[in-house]
């Protein structure tokens, strides 16, 4: 082999491991209505680590067990991850009616989800900690109503 | 009574300074998602990284040269030249990761983005390495690091019971909602994070660093033998402390802040101080050693002075490729690329390079003309052929699995 292929070998190798790396970190389109079931399971899992990570978050604060800026820093990604996964779920194509009822389903509830992580964000930001418990209570509920829709939905 | 503490001490920088960012996310990651039914990993990856640590060692000791200056020689420019690409590549992919986590520790306690951080902090770890003497620097960062114990402890305060504990460990296999193909891909990241190629370029590098004879084999094993397992041991208990708070609430570990819950939940304010203070000093540390790592690889490939032990103008270009490494890693970290993801690709690619990495260290731990009469004996020999096997296998399988599980998403 002379230098000239193997240099293109390393470059065409490089490009690859690359694209292989991005790749791996999109969301793949859903072609058929359990791909799209899949995925709504997958979603609403990912709401519910978001919403129990902020009831964690949420009871440390309010007991005095955490400091402001770690439940505030906590608060803000619980909230952005639930913002990403409603996106990312909202942006995916329902292939037919059956999707259609599967996305009213579960879109109102993420929806809910970032609002009711914002208002906990918002009470963080504000040194408003002894607020936090109570902001916190009506979650456990949202999150067991996500919890039982991805159970229903799973592979 | 010198060398005694002189022994003690260095297990205890082995112990505290075990643990990086890597190691954190991965261990904290995994128990989320699979409880403690990949704690076989961790402890795979601790004898695998044992081993190849005292062969690292023990060469460095003995020829007083680093491992990468004596690769090139034993094996030629050509496959030395293809484990330092792959070392580079991924060293410095974990140093903007450590600088990344560091920042991010900061923010827990400012509350400030973590962004603002970056900059600072690659500043004061050029600093640090620029101005402190390498030993005080490696004790001072490994000992802070042991302040991590609190996780320990929360693990006890949680209470999962020993027995639960165990039975847990004791499966192999995915938990009914995960597939094998993410089992497989996050056992891999473990066994990245916990044989990373840096830790045994650091470690051979600051044995010459250290001016190691063959007097100091005796604590480079103490070091490896008992400091490095009890690494293990605390990783284990991130795990454990991750398995027992998250997986039954269905919560997957994403952001480093999640690490501090169970610390927080059981030890309240002073142990998360604890937590934090011991996270920064290891980050800080493993910060220091991928910094320091990336110019030790390059010098003794090109066969230039290097060193924290000669004035920095004898060690011009090993100085200048520290710096444009660490300058590069923190333009890396302020893409606002989130230091996780950096860490989780860091430790699977990590895995993918292992082989390139260990098995040149085994060749030369086995030529008398660089250890004498201290080659490997032939059990060690078969352990650790087998680890390599392994290794390959992991190198194989690393690709595919990434495609096939989204990065383990």
């Amino acid at each position: 082999m002379t230098l000239r292929p193997r240099r293109r070998l390393l470059w065409r190798g490089s490009i690859l491991v690359a694209v292989v790396a991005l790749g791996a970190a999109c969301v793949a389109p859903a072609r058929t209505a359990a791909a799209y079931e899949g995925k709504a399971a997958d979603s609403a899992s990912s709401a519910v680590s978001a919403l129990r990570t902020a009831i964690l978050a949420a009871g440390l604060g309010g007991a005095d067990r955490s400091f402001p800026p770690t439940v505030s820093v906590l608060l803000s990604e619980a909230e952005e991850d639930a913002d990403a996964t409603e996106a990312a779920f909202s942006s995916i194509q329902p292939p037919d009616p059956v999707s259609d009822q599967i996305r009213a389903e579960l879109e109102p509830m993420l929806i809910k989800a970032s609002k009711r992580l914002a208002l906990l964000r918002i009470a963080a930001r504000r040194a408003d900690l002894g607020a936090l418990p109570r902001l916190a209570q009506p979650i456990e509920r949202l999150a067991g109503k996500l919890e039982r829709f991805a159970q229903e939905h799973a592979a | 009574m010198k060398k005694i503490f002189e022994i003690f001490l260095g297990i205890l920088t082995a112990f505290g300074g075990f643990v990086d960012i890597g190691d954190l996310v991965a261990n904290s990651e995994t128990g989320a998602r699979f409880g403690m039914r990949l704690a076989w990993v961790v402890i795979l990856g601790v004898i695998g990284i044992v081993i190849y640590a005292e062969m690292s060692g023990r060469v460095a000791a003995l020829s007083k040269r680093g491992v990468f200056d004596v690769v090139r020689e034993r094996l030629g420019a050509r496959w030395a030249l293809v484990n330092l690409l792959a070392s580079f590549f991924i060293n410095f992919l974990t140093i903007a990761a450590e600088i990344g986590g560091l920042a991010l520790v900061i923010e827990l306690v400012t509350g400030i983005n973590y962004l603002l951080w970056v900059p600072l902090l690659g500043i004061a770890v050029w600093v640090v390495l620029w101005k402190m003497k390498f030993s005080i620097m490696e004790k001072a960062f490994g000992l802070s690091g042991l302040a991590m114990i609190v996780t320990a402890v929360a693990l006890w305060r949680l209470d999962p019971g020993l027995g639960n504990t165990f039975s847990a460990m004791r499966h192999f296999g995915p938990t009914p909602d995960e597939t094998w193909a993410t089992y497989g891909f996050f056992a891999i990241g473990l066994l990245g994070a916990a044989m990373t190629p840096y830790e045994v370029f650091f470690f051979s590098s600051g044995a010459v660093e250290e001016h190691w004879t063959k007097e100091d084999l005796n604590v480079n094993r103490a070091n490896v033998y008992i400091g490095f397992p009890l690494g293990g041991l605390l990783s284990l208990a991130i795990m454990g402390a991750s398995a027992t708070v998250f997986a039954p609430r269905g919560i997957s570990v994403s952001h480093l802040s999640q690490v501090g819950i169970p610390v927080s939940l059981t030890l309240g304010k002073v142990g998360l101080a604890f937590l934090l203070f011991g996270m920064f000093a290891a980050i800080f540390a493993a910060a220091i050693e991928t910094s320091l790592s990336a110019g030790y690889t390059v010098a003794q490939f090109f066969g230039w002075q290097w060193g924290t032990f000669v004035r920095p103008r004898q060690a011009a270009r090993f100085h200048l490729v520290v710096i444009v490494s660490m300058l590069g890693a923190v333009l890396l970290a302020l893409t606002t690329l989130d230091p996780i993801k950096i860490t989780e690709y860091s430790i699977v690619l990590a895995a993918a390079a292992l082989p390139l990495t260990y098995f040149p260290i085994l060749v030369v731990a086995n030529d008398p003309t660089y250890v004498g009469e201290k080659t490997n004996s032939k059990a060690l020999n078969a352990v650790a052929f087998a680890y390599l096997v392994i290794l390959l296998v992991v190198a194989v399988a690393t690709i595919p699995l990434m495609i096939i599980t989204r990065g383990g998403a």
